[in-house]
Parts: C-alpha cells; structure tokens; sequence
C-alpha cells in the first residue's frame, strides 16, 4: 500500500479547514509559526501565512498585533453576524434609511434588547 | 418459470447470509460497491418477481381478463405457478410495498433534517464547521453539498495529527459519496427483507473505506487506528444523541474498525467478487425468464380471447 504524497500538498480548502481546526483547538491567539508548528507535514511558511490571510479577509479570523507579527483568533459567531451586518451598511447608499429599514423591520422582540444594549452603550460614555 | 421465480429469493437470501461474511473479506471499497451492487440487482430482481406474481393471481380472474383482453381461463390453464405460491407472492407484494413507502418516508425525512441542520450551522459546501458544543463529536452531513462538522470538545482533546486524521475520515465520506452506497442499500432492504443484513455491513464497509482513505492520506494506518479509538471514547456510546443523517467517525463497530486497521488490509479477491456477480446474474436472469414467461402466456391468452371474440 504506497502512501499518496498528499501529506506535502494540500488542497486550498482543506487547508483552510486545517488552519481552522488548528486554531479551535487551542483558545489562545496563535501566530504564523505557532500554526505552521501544529499542521506538520512539509508546509512552506509562507502558505500557512497566506491561508490566514486569506481567512482574516473572509472574516473567518480576528488578529492582534503581537510584536512584529499577527495572532490570529477564530472570530466569534456573534461576531460574524455583525461584521456581516456592518459590511451590509457600509455598502448601503443611504446608512440612514438602511437603519430606519432595519429598526422597522425588526422583530418585536429584538426592540426592547436593543433599546437595553443602546442604554448601555450611552452610560460608557459613548454616543 | 417454476424455478425461475425462486433465483432471485435465492439470491438474496445468499446475499445476505454472506453479507457481514463478504465486507470483512474483501478491501473496503471493493466490498461497499460489490455489496451495494448486489443488494440492488437482487432486490430489482425479488420485488419484479413478487410484482409478477401478484399479477398472475389478478390476472386469473375473469374481471381481468375482460379489462385485458385476455382468456382468463388460459392463463389459468398456463400458470404453472402454483396457485398457492401465487398468493404468497401477493401478500410479499403488499408488504414489501408497505415497507417500501416506509423507508422512502424516513429517508426523504432525514434528508430534510439533514438540509436543516446545514443551513443552521452555516459553512460552504464540503467545508468544515465547528460547532460549539458541550459534547465532543464528530460527523459528516450529506446535504447541500456536505459539510464536516467537529465540536470544539472534540478539537481540543485530539492531537494536531488526530485532527488532521479525523478531518481526512470525514472528508473521505463526503468525497466519496457513502452516504448513496447506503441509502441505496436501506432501500434495497425494504424491497427486499432478505437483504437486511447487508444494511450494517455496508456501513461497516463505508466506515472502514473512510478510515482507510485517511490512513493512506496520512501514512499511517496506526495514527488513524489511535484517533478512532479515541474519538469514540471521547464522543460517548449513544448513537441516538447524533442526528440520524450523520456519518460519524465514532460510528459502526469502532473496536473491529481499529482492529482491521492494525492488521494489514484485506487482499482483492477477484474470484470471490466474481462469484457474487454471478449469483446476482443468477437474480436477474430469473426475473427476466419470468418476465419472458409471463409475457408469453398473455400472448397465448391475449390470442385466445380474440379467437373466442
């Protein structure tokens, strides 16, 4: 049984999904080496850096600069969804009218959770 | 045609009596499509024959014969099938139907969940998701194109090469379509109750087919011997807490699965395979002689009856 060489070259997306295996293994924000360390097998340096890249720009990762170089995090689910709704704005034409949509189509619900949150916000002192 | 009707039972019968026998003997993925294979032709084979036989019975019937055109007498006449094995082939007919519809129903159902549970957990197809969860498990969901899922538990407690083997077992499922070979197989069973067994054997086969993908990804059979154990250890034994439409990692019998993987792999064995085709040709060339059979005899009738006219 000879073994296939896919131990050197993997595909992007199975990296990708190795890179995040990696980081939802360990709670700590971990570097470029730190993940290249855990992955094995013969990864350039520069691939395990690019992937994270790669998944900081879909959102899937939050980074730190730590020293020279970035840690990088699994961002939070709850974080997702308001990156997502954040991006969704920022592509609005009119951010007024986008929220006035938002606030009247939402779930009766949500109004008084926002309304606590909203509160919260203005006692830190922001506006 | 008397004996043509038994061959297909026979077949199946064969079929599953040799089933656990043949997915222990023979390489993974060689034994998930020979016994796939098999299970299908023969339940074809089994359920036209019952089908057949119920027809006759109707067919005798001077009702029929006058909406067919057709001398109910001669087919009397004709049908060397005995009346008796006739009926029992009808009442076959309605259970089979019965379990049929059954087994249609719970799989269009589990492939619902299945789409469900994809769109809530999010992720792209094929791709991993990782679900926060207080349990440590491990599965993949053929829905939407498949995804991977792993609990966080269960990231943390493997081992950097653990995970990558888990990773590779899962994707291997979903790569390689066992989710079909078994669907295929759930269904065949209902057509044909004589082919039960073959429903765990191929999900034994299907398991072992992805641990050995994965040990072949990864060279080494041990590692990927190491993290199934532990995998199972970890994700607990109760099956019925994981979603029916799941392929699991912890799944079938997880201790002949790490036992095979540190023994070396069973040889091909073209006879044996060979011999398998053969009783599946056995199947088939039963149903079609009955077919030929029948058809003949409302021919004659179908004659008659003009004659007579």
């Amino acid at each position: 049984m000879t073994a296939r060489s896919a131990s050197a070259r993997r595909a992007p997306g199975r990296l990708e999904d190795e890179v995040i295996v990696t980081l939802a293994a360990n709670d700590a924000a971990m570097t470029t080496g730190e993940v290249l360390a855990q992955l094995g097998g013969s990864l350039a340096y520069t691939t395990v850096m690019t992937t994270l890249t790669r998944l900081y720009d879909k959102g899937r990762l939050t980074r730190e600069l730590v020293g020279r170089s970035f840690a990088y995090t699994l961002t939070r689910p709850e974080e997702r969804v308001a990156r997502a709704m954040s991006a969704v704005l920022e592509d609005s034409q009119n951010r007024d009218r986008a929220l006035a949509s938002f606030v009247a189509a939402l779930d009766p619900d949500d109004i008084p959770v926002l309304r606590r949150l909203l509160a919260l916000d203005r006692k830190d002192g922001k506006d | 045609m008397q004996i043509a009707i038994y061959l297909p039972l026979l077949s199946a019968a064969l079929v599953g009596i040799t089933a656990r026998w043949l997915a222990h003997r023979l390489p993974p993925e060689t034994a998930s499509k020979v016994l796939t294979w098999a299970a299908v032709v023969t339940a074809l084979s089994c359920a036209f024959t019952l089908a057949v036989l119920a027809f006759l019975l109707v067919a005798r019937t001077p009702t029929a014969g006058a909406l067919g055109h057709w001398s109910a007498s001669t087919v009397q006449a004709g049908d060397r099938v005995p009346l008796a094995v006739s009926a029992a082939g009808a009442m076959a007919t309605l259970l089979v139907t019965g379990l049929l519809v059954t087994v249609v129903w719970r799989q269009v159902r589990a492939a619902v969940h299945a789409r469900d549970h994809c769109s809530r957990i999010g992720g792209e197809p094929g791709r991993l998701v990782v679900l926060e969860s207080e349990r440590a498990d491990a599965y993949a969901v053929s829905a939407d194109r498949g995804r991977i899922v792993v609990t966080r538990p269960m990231l943390q407690a493997l081992s950097g090469p653990e995970r990558r083997a888990l990773l590779a077992h899962e994707r291997a499922h979903l790569e390689q379509h066992h989710h079909c070979y078994r669907t295929a197989v759930a269904v065949a069973s209902a057509l044909c109750p004589l082919l039960l067994p073959t429903r765990h054997a191929i999900e034994y086969a299907t398991e072992r087919w992805a641990d050995e993908t994965a040990a072949d990804e990864l060279a080494s059979r041990t590692l990927v011997a190491t993290t199934l154990a532990r995998a199972s250890v970890l994700a607990g034994a109760d099956p019925r807490r994981r979603p029916s439409f799941a392929l699991a990692a912890a799944g079938g019998p997880v201790v002949r699965r790490v036992q095979a993987l540190l023994l070396p792999v069973p040889r091909q064995r073209p006879l044996l395979v060979t011999a398998v085709v053969a009783m599946t040709a056995v199947a088939l060339l039963g149903a079609l002689d009955v077919r030929s059979e029948t058809e003949h005899l409302l021919e004659v009738a179908g004659t008659a009856w003009t004659a007579t006219s």
